[in-house]
Formats: C-alpha cells, sequence, structure tokens
C-alpha cells in the first residue's frame, strides 16, 4: 500500500540521513557527508509527513465499495423507473452538502427551488404532484469536500479547480480543458483512466460518466445554478462532456 | 506515476543533486547547506500546486519549520556579524 511504502521510505531516509549526518559531523569531519546527511534528513522527513497524509484504504477495498453503491443505486434506479437526466445543485440548495437531483419527470431540468431542499433521498422541491424527485451524493457532489476553497466562477477558476480534482487528487484524467459556447460549458477530458464497467448503464444515463459528474458539480457549485450534463461523447482519447445551466 | 511520486522525485534530484555540486566546490559552510536545502524545498513545494488536499496541509507543517530555521539561522548570522 501507497501509504506504508512511503511511510517506511521516510523512516529509512531520516535514519540513513541522521546517520551519516552524526558521522560526518563528529566522527569524519566530512563536509560532503554532512551535506548530504542535510539533505536525506530533509527528504525523509518530507516523504513520512506525506506518508502520513495517503489514503489508508486499500485499492481492493475501495473499488468493492464503488462497485457495491453504484450496484445498488442502479438496481434502485431501475425499481423505481426513474429515466431522467440528475441535475446538479450546489451546496446552498442543501442544508449538507452538494446532491444531484434526480427529477420524477424526465423532460424537466429546470429545478426552480425558493430556499433549501431537504436532505433526504425522496424530496420534493415544488409543490406540484410532479416536483418530485430523488436527491443523491454523486461521485462529482462528494469530490467537492476535497477542495480546499469553493470553486470561482471564472471560466479560469473552473478549468484549475477541475484539473486540480481530476487530475491531481482523483487521478481520472490526464487533462482538463474548460470553454464557453452558446451558453454552453463544454468539458473536454484528456485521456481519462476509468475503470470499465465500473457504473451500470442506468446510473451512468442519470448521473453521467465519471469525469462528467466531477465536471457537473463543480460547475454547479462555482456558478451556483443548477447544472445538468446535457451530452457527452468520447472523441478518440478525450470525452467531451457539454454541460447546461439554468437560466438565472 | 502520481503527483506524489513525482514531488518525491523532484525533490529528492534537486536536493541530492545540490549535494553533489557542494561537494564539487568544497562547500564547507553548513548555514549554507540549510538555506539552499530549505529555499530549494520550499520552491519545489510552491510549484506542486496540484497535490492532494490533505497532502499539501502536511507540506504546510513542513514549510512552517523550516521557514522557522532558515529565520533563526540569518538572526544568528546578523547577531553575529553585528557582534563583530
Amino acid at each position: 500500500m501507497r501509504k506504508v511504502r512511503y511511510i517506511r521510505l521516510g523512516t529509512a531516509l531520516s535514519v540513513a540521513g541522521a546517520a551519516i549526518l552524526t558521522v560526518s559531523l563528529l566522527l569524519l569531519g566530512s563536509y560532503p557527508g554532512i551535506s548530504t546527511g542535510i539533505a536525506v534528513l530533509v527528504l525523509g522527513l518530507v516523504i513520512l509527513l506525506l506518508g502520513t497524509t495517503a489514503p489508508g484504504v486499500s485499492a481492493e477495498l475501495a473499488d468493492l465499495l464503488v462497485r457495491v453503491g453504484y450496484e445498488n443505486l442502479g438496481r434502485l434506479l431501475e425499481e423505481i423507473g426513474l429515466n431522467s437526466r440528475a441535475v446538479y445543485l450546489p451546496s446552498t440548495f442543501f442544508p449538507g452538502e452538494a446532491r444531484a437531483f434526480i427529477p420524477l419527470d424526465a423532460e424537466r431540468h429546470e429545478v426552480a427551488v425558493s430556499g433549501k431542499l431537504d436532505d433526504r433521498l425522496v424530496t420534493f422541491w415544488g409543490a406540484g404532484d410532479d416536483d418530485v424527485g430523488l436527491a443523491v451524493s454523486t461521485p462529482g457532489t462528494a469530490a467537492l469536500s476535497l477542495l480546499q476553497y469553493p470553486p470561482g466562477g471564472t471560466m479560469d477558476e473552473i478549468s484549475v479547480t477541475l484539473t486540480q480534482l481530476a487530475v491531481a487528487t482523483l487521478r481520472v484524467a490526464k487533462g482538463v480543458e474548460v470553454h464557453e459556447r452558446a451558453g454552453r460549458i463544454e468539458v473536454l477530458v484528456r485521456r481519462e483512466s476509468v475503470p470499465s464497467r465500473w457504473l451500470s448503464s442506468r446510473v451512468e444515463w442519470c448521473l453521467g460518466s465519471l469525469a462528467a459528474s466531477v465536471a457537473a458539480a463543480v460547475v454547479a457549485e462555482a456558478k451556483q445554478r443548477p447544472v445538468y450534463v446535457e451530452n457527452e461523447e468520447v472523441k478518440g482519447s478525450q470525452r467531451v462532456v457539454v454541460l447546461a445551466l439554468q437560466p438565472e | 506515476m502520481t503527483v506524489t511520486d513525482r514531488y518525491v522525485l523532484v525533490l529528492a534530484s534537486v536536493l541530492l543533486g545540490t549535494s553533489v555540486i557542494f561537494a564539487w566546490f568544497g562547500e564547507s559552510r553548513i548555514n549554507v547547506f540549510l538555506s539552499v536545502y530549505i529555499i530549494e524545498t520550499l520552491a519545489v513545494n510552491q510549484l506542486f500546486v496540484w497535490l492532494s488536499e490533505r497532502a499539501r496541509s502536511a507540506l504546510y507543517s513542513v514549510e512552517r519549520v523550516l521557514v522557522v530555521c532558515f529565520v533563526v539561522m540569518v538572526v544568528s548570522e546578523i547577531a553575529r556579524i553585528l557582534s563583530g
């Protein structure tokens, strides 16, 4: 596991650095030895601290939990018969964190919300009989908790946030580009690396792919407006995700 | 290779490469060793803005310790110069 590997390497380098420094300083009087000892000691301490921040969950367990969660959500959606695209809502719409809202009505992509919605699985957003849907947590909405600051509203800030999340933290792509075109936001995800068959077709239809989910959640939070995945397609080594924002 | 692996490799290359350069030029001032290593570590930390949030918060604590060490060295050097 990565955590154990870093901690072992950091400990070994720290001990080796301290030993080289002590021997060079007290016994040998060697300045190259002192220099190397300090360098190895600093490197070891940095790696040791980095090791303590690595996730403690094994890749196999994480994979298992993801599969179980998605399979259950897919079975639930199939049982209910929901066939709608999820509308990603910012965290200000719920008392807790951001959620994706899957409306009962498949044609509805606009959610007129006044005040906060109830943070329940089955949520009513209006007074009508059809103004109901499922408020679910998605990889994208959960990934927002990994950000130190909320994303800014400009295209550059959205691009930086998406790159930080998708490339550095989640490591699901090698690069992300964001463009605004004709009132839509187009996200190009280059060289995706997501294991196949993670999402059931029903879950992927409702929530979008993993990259689309992250992009939609970030854009919704950045713009403080509901967002849905209008279209996504794979072109060669890149995925093109088109996001539509609900009018203000 | 993850971004953390790349960070470790870059930091190791920079620090150990500098150590070789010091040995090559026969540098013998310990405060110079420490100052250069601290500045290099801070610079590499600033370059890797894409590290995960948890990794960055760990590096912030490293940076704080290194900055304190650097300030102590600078102050002691100033005191040494002023005292003649």
